[in-house]
């Protein structure tokens, strides 16, 4: 007798769960109104635009090279007005005229060709040296020296100085004598004297295999 | 790829940073030279051709041109032809001049021409003793070393090793002194017992070396020109492995005084000892650095023979291992510019020589053979000098750090113990 009340409520039991998954799986517990949970509440935030002043976008715009002479124009108004009457305005340094605009390119492409010839000349000196340069070998890894060399305007190198030992005298020598090997720079008569002073003059070579 | 590192501004006005170049890739090539026949008498004129020849290809930094390749034979500076030599791809010339005068016996003068550069790049007399042809050679090959790789030359320096010549059931024992390259030796002591660990003073005119010819290991030093010995301790022990400090005021012993080899220090002026190391496995073969603050040595206290360094700079300090790498590492030099360590390393039962620089973590083997012992270090710190040995026979050998290998020319008997002088001009 109290072997069958037990099954019945076992069955009983098994029914429920049964019954409560079935539920389950065809939405019944769900609703349309249901809320997820909040995690957090909400933040109301403000967001306020501010104008900024003429008188700092002038100063930002100063602080750019390049853009040193051009004035940032704020409002549309003032655009307007501004190139209506440009001769007026310029002459008081509020925006550039065109002929600002041509010596501004001119800079950039004088920029531009300094830079290529740095780059060639360069490329040069370092295809000199690394010709003339005997690596030794069985040195330490990581091996590094800094020389510095002075070469007048026609090429030739007048000053050689370790300023950074590799802490090997094997590996400084030998960076000294590719060096000395070279002696002169032929193409020195191209470079103007101007990027001689400022770039060619001095330069400092860092030897660095690793 | 070679790699352009410009650090330069775009702005003229703000370029007053210096410009700076990297240089990441060199050649590994060796120079090329062309020696052209001196001018002067023919047989001094074929021995320094030969000599120059073999003392530049040693080093492992010269190709020297084959004279039967020489496209010219240019008596002066003027008469070359850069074009010529550049189709050779030859990088310098050498050139010269050997006369004998009755008074100040041979002299010689050379230039060498920079096929690059199309100038002359050095110019010099050198004076030898008459008669010292190949002498006089290795002045001038180390003239012509240093003008191109900057590195003082060693073909003039002077090489002592032990000889073991059999003769029936005994051997003699013979202490040469000899020129850099094997040539000119000379005998300096021969016994019927043993002699090792030879060692020169620092200013090469003396020699220290081991004898057992009182029937104990005994150090005795000897003055290279007068021949004049002396015996450094006289107490009842057992005495080995001397080095000279760098000054030449100490000399750094193994005694075996408690029954254990311990290193010593022998003041040469009062004779006074100071006992270095204190521990019952054996402490011996004591090098000292270049600056005379520290001195390496074997030791079996880690169970197996290592290399170990104590600082003579700092009071009651421990010694510090050097070498972890294998069970092998003895008989250790320092290298002259105090960068590394050179040694006997036993790998795969194969004792070879290696060398190990302070500030990396592992060691480079140099040789390859099977029993290579007692390296020794060119006073320039470029080529090592080591025994090779077997049952039968003994030779010296060499390897560059440019990793050429030479082999000294053979001599009768077993070879062995190198030990290499400083600079003697």
């Amino acid at each position: 007798m109290q072997t069958r009340v037990n099954y019945l409520q076992a069955s009983f039991l098994s029914f429920l769960i049964h019954a409560c998954l079935f539920l389950y799986l065809v939405g019944f517990f769900y609703s349309d109104k249901q809320v997820r949970p909040i995690l957090s509440k909400a933040v109301n935030v403000n967001i306020i635009v501010e104008d900024i002043p003429a008188k700092k976008i002038e100063e930002l715009a100063k602080n750019i090279p390049l853009l040193k002479e051009v004035k940032t124009i704020t409002e549309k108004t003032n655009l307007v007005k501004n190139i209506t009457e440009v001769p007026k305005i310029s002459s008081q340094g509020s925006i550039m005229n065109l002929q600002d605009l041509i010596n501004q390119e001119s800079q950039v492409l004088d920029s531009n060709l300094l830079e290529n010839d740095i780059n060639k000349y360069s490329s040069l000196i370092i295809n000199l040296i690394e010709a003339a340069w005997i690596k030794p070998k069985n040195i330490q890894n990581n091996l590094i020296c800094d020389i510095k060399i002075k070469i007048n305007s026609r090429g030739r190198i007048v000053d050689i100085s370790l300023i950074n030992s590799s802490g090997n005298i094997r590996f400084d020598n030998s960076a000294l004598q590719a060096v000395r090997r070279v002696e002169t720079f032929s193409f020195f008569n191209e470079i103007t004297k101007k990027t001689y002073e400022d770039v060619f003059k001095n330069i400092v070579i860092s030897f660095n295999p690793s | 790829m070679m790699k352009l590192f410009l650090m330069l501004l775009l702005m003229p006005n703000l370029l007053l940073a210096e410009l700076l170049l990297e240089i990441t890739k060199g050649s590994e090539n060796p120079y090329r030279i062309a020696i052209i026949p001196f001018q002067g008498s023919s047989s001094s004129v074929n021995t320094i051709v030969e000599v120059l020849n073999s003392d530049l290809v040693r080093t492992g930094d010269f190709y020297v041109l084959k004279e039967e390749m020489l496209l010219s034979m240019p008596k002066t500076i003027e008469e070359i032809n850069p074009s010529e030599w550049k189709l050779l791809n030859i990088d310098f010339i050498v050139l010269g001049e050997v006369v004998s005068e009755e008074n100040s016996g041979l002299k010689a003068t050379y230039e060498i021409y920079d096929v690059n550069k199309k100038t002359k790049i050095r110019s010099s007399t050198v004076f030898g003793i008459p008669g010292r042809i190949r002498q006089l050679s290795h002045y001038i090959s180390d003239g012509v070393y240093e003008s191109i790789t900057g590195l003082k030359g060693i073909s003039a320096t002077k090489l002592l090793y032990v000889n073991e010549i059999k003769n029936n059931l005994d051997s003699d024992y013979i202490l040469y002194i000899a020129d850099a390259d094997g040539a000119n030796e000379q005998v300096l002591l021969k016994s019927t017992e043993p002699i090792i660990s030879p060692a020169w003073s620092p200013d090469s005119k003396q020699i220290a070396y081991v004898s057992f010819e009182t029937g104990m290991a005994k150090v005795f030093i000897q003055d290279i020109s007068s021949g004049k010995r002396e015996l450094v301790l006289t107490n009842n022990n057992q005495i080995s492995s001397p080095a000279w400090s760098p000054d030449g005021k100490l000399l750094s012993l193994t005694l075996y005084q408690d029954g254990n080899a311990e290193i010593y220090i022998l003041n040469l002026q009062n004779k006074n000892l100071t006992r270095l190391t204190k521990h019952y496995s054996i402490d011996t073969e004591s090098r000292w650095s270049p600056k005379g603050t520290k001195i390496l040595f074997t030791s079996g206290r880690s169970g197996s023979p290592q290399l170990y360094e104590i600082d003579l700079t700092k009071f009651n300090t421990k010694p510090s291992r050097l070498t972890f790498e294998g069970n092998y590492n003895a008989k250790g030099s320092y290298l002259p510019n105090n960068e590394g360590i050179v040694f006997v390393h036993r790998s795969n039962n194969e004792f070879q020589i290696a060398l190990k620089y302070f500030d990396e973590n592992f060691i480079r083997p140099l040789t390859e053979s099977k029993m290579d012992e007692s390296p020794s270090v060119s006073p320039n710190g470029n080529v090592i000098v080591y025994a090779i040995t077997d049952k039968e026979s003994g030779m010296i050998a060499g390897v560059t750090l440019s990793g050429a290998a030479f082999v000294l020319p053979a001599t009768n008997g077993k070879v062995r113990e190198p030990a290499w002088s400083g600079f003697l001009r």
